[in-house]
């Protein structure tokens, strides 16, 4: 941070690339000012944030499904599920554009399709990782499949059904920004790119800034919920 | 004063072994059909891939014919070399798996599936890592009593293996032999009548591990439950042991039953370890083991060393 602010200060790198973060401070006011910077925020939010929900929801329904109770299928299903989660994202595109147009719903739904990918693999792998001596005591107590289901392949699995929420929430930010590039006239991705186009450098870093922090906070609060739900766990640092 | 106090444990011991031959033949007219476990011509086969050919499958036979009876309130301690099956064996009791042929009765009825009249304690450690020491004991109790009454019984046993100040630590904070204790207090705290425990203190240094297995022999004569438990170690199952099995080297069967012919209540004593009755005992069983375990050493050749069985607490 302070080698950010005294490198161009200095003028031992190019201030109209990378400016201060005074200057970066300076131009963020006068946006929020004007009211630009909420506004993009605003609709930047609504759609990483649908887009996410939709992942989650459709991510872990189906993870949780295939990886719990649909076995066969899975192993059937697993090699379509790999295919189509390489997919080069910015190929697809053009693809969800003819099929729903350059409206919200389009971006709303790339961001949806390429996160829901890393979590419903996760959550398959964290099932079928529970160890299977674990299923053997649930079945020892009498619990039926539901229960085995509820109370131990759930909670056995969730650490890494984290990790894939975390992968997917960073998916969402990246493809939020990839989509507000094409075919659009608003958000913190069009800022970044139109602030770019017009050589309005310390605006881009402004769009930028905001980006990095909002996908930060997100972490972090993934990671809070995690921990409120995730107990016992083991801390390891190598 | 030592060899006169080992006089007065074997002189006990003698009579003891008089009574109890008598009570056995008591017990042979009386009880011929009050077993709490009957096993008959039990088998076990698994599909496994074939050695040489990847892609056949072929039958691995573990257990072929064993035949078992468990009287009620009785404690039978299972030795046999490793990978003979006694897990395999343990797994049917506890109705965890099916066999493939012969017949297990519990009170007379067949097993069918596992049920909360058996308590199993696992070889493996299989405490939830997300639930700290009273809520893994208080687990198996969630479908049977509301939260206060679970939380009562959790605390009562865990009280009983010792580790109330421990309650509120999650598994990767316990120790291997805690771990195994809480393991024990959850399969007690469902109150069953018989106890399925397979190598339950195999984690823990000899001095707690003589604490745990006087605390057991206690536990499960106050609350007379059935115990059959699992132990590698020869001293072990002469000590807890009303009853030894030994398994022969797999395909196993039951190769010989040695009677403890001493009282519970005398092996409590804890110099029972050092009365010639249990050396006798001990070399007994020693004796019939080690062919066993040469013997699946030649079949197997597996990498399993003769003195990992038989030097345990120093053999
Ligand atoms: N699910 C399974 N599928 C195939 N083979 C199995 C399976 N479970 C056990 N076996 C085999 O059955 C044999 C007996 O295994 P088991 O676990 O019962 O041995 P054990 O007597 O408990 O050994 P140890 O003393 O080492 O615990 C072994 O040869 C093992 O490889
Ligand atoms: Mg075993």
């Amino acid at each position: 941070m302070i080698l950010w602010q005294v490198l161009p200060t200095l003028g031992l790198v190019n201030q109209i690339f990378i400016p201060t973060p005074t200057t970066i401070l300076v131009e963020m006011w006068s946006l929020i000012l004007d009211g630009t910077l909420q506004a993009d925020l605003i609709i930047s939010l609504y759609r990483v944030v649908m887009g996410f929900i939709i992942a989650l929801l459709v991510g872990l329904s189906l993870g949780f499904l295939l990886g719990g109770f649909f076995k066969k299928f899975e192993k059937a299903l697993n090699p379509l599920i790999q295919v189509l989660s390489q997919a080069n994202p910015f190929t697809l595109f053009p693809v969800f554009i003819i099929f729903l147009g350059i409206g919200e719903i389009s971006k709303i739904l790339i961001i949806y399709w390429v996160s829901q990918w890393s979590i419903m693999t996760n959550t398959i792998t964290g099932i079928n990782n529970v160890d299977p001596i674990f299923i053997k005591l649930g079945k020892a107590i009498g619990l039926g499949k539901i229960d085995i289901f509820r109370k131990i392949i759930v909670p056995a699995s969730l650490p890494t059904v984290f990790t894939g929420i975390r992968m997917g929430a960073v998916f969402s930010f990246f493809m939020l920004i990839g989509a507000e590039m094409m075919g659009t006239t608003s958000g913190l991705g069009y800022m970044i790119m139109q602030a770019q186009n017009v050589m309005q450098i310390p605006r881009m870093w402004v769009g930028i800034v905001v980006v990095a922090l909002l996908g930060l906070l997100t972490n972090y609060l993934i990671l809070w919920i995690e921990k409120q739900l995730v107990k016992g766990k083991e801390k390891i640092s190598i | 004063m030592y060899y006169a106090y080992q006089r007065r444990i074997d002189i006990i011991v003698d009579n003891i072994e008089e009574k109890d031959e008598i009570d056995n033949q008591i017990d042979s007219f009386k009880n011929n059909n009050e077993f709490k476990i009957e096993i008959k011509n039990l088998k076990k086969s698994f599909k496994v891939k074939d050695k040489l050919n990847k892609n056949k499958e072929v039958e691995l036979s573990v257990l072929d014919g064993v035949n078992l009876n468990i009287k009620s309130g009785e404690f039978l301690a299972i030795l046999g070399p490793s990978g003979c099956g006694k897990s395999t064996l343990l797994d049917i009791i506890g109705g965890l798996s099916n066999q493939s042929d012969g017949e297990i009765f519990i009170d007379g009825k067949p097993v069918d599936g596992p049920g909360l009249n058996r308590g199993i304690v696992f070889q493996q450690y299989t405490l939830l890592p997300w639930k700290n020491t009273l809520e893994n004991v208080a687990f198996p109790l969630e479908n049977s009593f509301n939260k206060k009454k679970r939380i009562k019984i959790a605390k009562d046993y865990i009280s009983l293996v010792g580790l109330s100040s421990f309650e509120d630590r999650y598994p990767h904070e316990l120790s291997g032999g805690m771990k195994q204790r809480v393991a024990i207090a959850r399969a007690l705290a469902i109150n069953p009548e018989i106890l399925l425990m397979d190598e339950p203190f195999a984690a823990v240094d000899a001095q707690t591990r003589a604490t745990l297995q006087e605390d057991l022999l206690k536990i499960t004569e106050k609350y007379k439950k059935t115990v059959v438990f699992i132990t590698h170690s020869i001293e072990e199952a002469v000590f807890l042991g009303d009853k030894i099995a030994i398994m022969s080297s797999e395909p196993s069967t039951i190769k010989e039953e040695i009677k403890i012919p001493i009282s519970r209540e005398f092996r409590i004593i804890k110099d029972f370890k050092s009365s010639t009755e249990f050396l006798r005992l001990r070399n007994k069983t020693l004796g019939i083991l080690k062919e066993e375990v040469i013997k699946s050493q030649e079949i197997s050749k597996s990498s399993f060393p003769n003195e990992e069985i038989l030097t345990e607490e120093g053999i």
